[in-house]
């Protein structure tokens, strides 16, 4: 069994709205697998519905190859969650928060005191315990993360963990992200195309409830090959005249990048650039 | 309003401990609200005036159920 | 187990680290010497006001004798006071950590959400037993020094009756938690019950079986009912709150949190 995660055929509506559609999907096991998708596309239900906090309209969900019941939380002992906006009890520090996930995951005890102090470690907390009412967006992600990966569990989920977030703070949630990867599979929603890049081999992309299109990061970089939307200008000479043109206008470039971005180009063309 | 032929004496026993309570609970309340910026509802002017205006415990109490934010 | 003992630790610290402990017990000591005070002040209150009162041409006003009875009277009369004041400091037990999304991280890392109801049941009735007693034991002191405890039938057995009833509120409470999604919606549904049962009272008959029948266990001081005259009213509340608890059990393990 190398899935870790099976998505059978899910649908899913909220007041009629059909958000997901006969979603069908599988993560494999030790992969950073980037879930892609517009606001709203339905990344969240897709999460919550693995999580059990949702009860699917039809379909099924196995994670390690076990089924997922609403309500029931069997399957979420594999599972490590960091929710969008991660919130916890403000009058507490956050040794004592991962003291309560420890107890709660139920890790041997003898382990608890050095597991938390790994994990803060890890993602640079450790030297910040004081309550959790005054820490920063940023620092509440990192102590999401580190109680998400407390347990050790087989399959991190992460929605949009990085989109609140500046990009310094983005590179260093993707940098922990890349090194929890090593030893769980590590699932992860989001809208900002270059963190995809940066650190996934699996790609899903989700679209009016559908998985528009899935497959590996080579698959990906592979498809740049026919090049459809590189050619802006018919020759070189004509960029050169234009780039001439926008420097005669006394337009400063501060910076200027061959555009080369596959994942975003494959994007616009599975869901039809409506955005554009 | 005469009281002065009433033995206070014989009401200290609750007075005094009646007084100091409402002040721990007046201090309470208007530390908080002093070391907050944010509060659920109303501003810190409009608690601030709420508890001391209410001070025998009602304004305190309002202010922990109503106006303190959640942690 | 150690999930439990682990959430019951988390809501108990809960309650010394935003205050929420002391202040219920600061408020139910007040409110304890409060009924002897007044018992006390009433008889000067009048004194002072006859000459007035006697201007107006309002005379003859007797002013019975003040005894232990006229402070436990007081007390009955401001007990609704600590229970109104104990709901609405918990009615956002469960609703902040829907609307703040704190139960989220615990019920997915496995924890099962009924020992979650229980840790914040068992917690909130700790507290409201300690402010209770708490209360009861002040006013009880008081009485105890400036009368005499003896006169009053049935002391114990009166503040046992309205003990249960705020036990009942809470089992309320937290069906409504369990059902509501704001602590607006908590407080609407709690007080509403509560507000019917007081308005199904009028029938005398059906008030024999209210709940809200154990708030008024001031008539047993005097001696003019019995304990038995409770019994129905006892019943009623043990059958429904634990059918509120069941309930509540049932919604929240379905409650999109």
């Amino acid at each position: 069994m190398d899935n870790i995660l099976s998505i059978k055929g899910i649908s899913k509506s909220f007041g009629g709205k059909k958000v997901l559609d006969d979603l069908t999907f599988d993560v494999p096991r030790n992969s950073v697998y980037g879930f892609v998708g517009k606001n709203g596309a339905g990344k969240t239900t897709t999460m919550k519905l693995i999580l059990g906090l949702y009860q699917p309209d039809k379909g099924e969900i196995y994670v390690n190859g076990k089924k997922v019941s609403f309500g029931q939380n069997e399957t979420n002992k594999y599972i490590g969650y960091l929710p969008d906006v991660p919130e916890f009890y403000g009058y507490m520090k956050p040794t004592e928060y991962l003291k309560l996930c420890a107890e709660i995951t139920d890790i041997p005890k003898n382990e608890v005191d050095s597991r938390i102090k790994e994990m803060l470690t890890l993602v640079g907390l450790d030297k910040d315990n004081k309550r959790i009412k005054g820490f920063s967006r940023g620092m509440k992600q990192r102590l999401g993360i580190a109680q998400a990966l407390l347990s050790k569990p087989e399959l991190l989920i992460c929605d949009e963990p990085t989109s609140a977030l500046d990009p310094m703070g983005r590179k260093e949630i993707l940098d922990i992200l890349k090194s929890a990867s090593k030893e769980t599979t590590v699932i992860f929603s989001t809208h900002i195309l270059t963190d995809v890049e940066r650190i996934c081999d699996n790609v899903g992309i989700l679209h009016e409830g559908k998985l528009a299109w899935q497959g590996t990061m080579e698959q990906v970089g592979a498809m740049s090959s026919n090049k459809s939307f590189q050619v802006e200008f018919d020759s070189n000479e004509d960029m050169k005249r234009a780039m001439e043109a926008i420097k005669s206008q006394n337009i400063n470039i501060s910076n200027l990048e061959m555009k080369d971005s596959n994942l975003e180009n494959l994007f616009m063309e599975v869901i039809g650039h409506e955005t554009a | 309003m005469m009281l002065a032929n009433v033995d206070v004496q014989e009401y200290l026993p609750f007075l005094i401990p009646l007084i100091i309570l409402q002040f721990v609970l007046l201090f309470i309340a208007l530390r908080h609200i002093l070391t907050h910026d944010t509060y659920k509802r109303g501003s810190r002017k409009l608690w601030l005036l709420i508890t001391i205006v209410g001070m025998e415990f009602i304004g305190p109490i309002l202010y922990f159920a109503l106006g303190k934010e959640d942690e | 187990m150690r999930q439990l003992k682990a959430f019951i630790k988390k809501e108990w610290m809960e309650q010394f680290r935003t205050n929420k402990l002391l202040i219920i017990m600061i408020v139910s000591v007040m409110m304890g010497i409060m009924a002897p005070a007044v018992a006390k002040l009433t008889p000067v209150l009048f004194e002072t006001m006859a000459d007035t009162l006697a201007e107006q041409g309002i005379a003859g006003i007797e002013v019975g004798d003040v005894t232990a009875l006229t402070s436990w009277q007081q007390f009955y009369k401001n007990i609704s006071m600590l229970v109104i004041v104990f709901v609405i400091m918990y009615s956002g037990s469960y609703t902040t950590e829907y609307q703040r999304g704190t139960l989220i991280n615990i019920v997915t890392k496995g924890m099962s959400r009924t020992k979650i109801l229980v840790s914040k049941l068992l917690v909130q009735l700790v507290v409201w037993t300690m402010a209770y007693v708490v209360n009861f034991v002040t006013t009880y002191v008081y009485t105890e020094y400036y009368w005499d405890n003896s006169e009053v039938k049935n002391c114990i057995f009166a503040g046992v009756m309205v003990y249960i009833f705020g036990i009942w509120v809470i089992g309320l409470m937290t069906l409504a938690s369990s059902i509501g999604d704001t602590n607006m919606s908590v407080l609407l549904i709690t007080g509403g019950v509560v507000a019917v049962c007081y308005i199904l009272s009028i029938v005398p008959d059906v008030a024999e079986y209210m709940p809200t029948k154990l708030l008024g266990a001031v008539e047993l001081l005097n001696g003019a009912v019995d304990v038995e005259t409770y019994a129905k009213a006892t019943i009623v509340v043990v059958m429904t709150y634990l059918m509120t608890i069941i309930g509540s059990v049932l919604c929240f393990n379905k409650k999109r949190i």
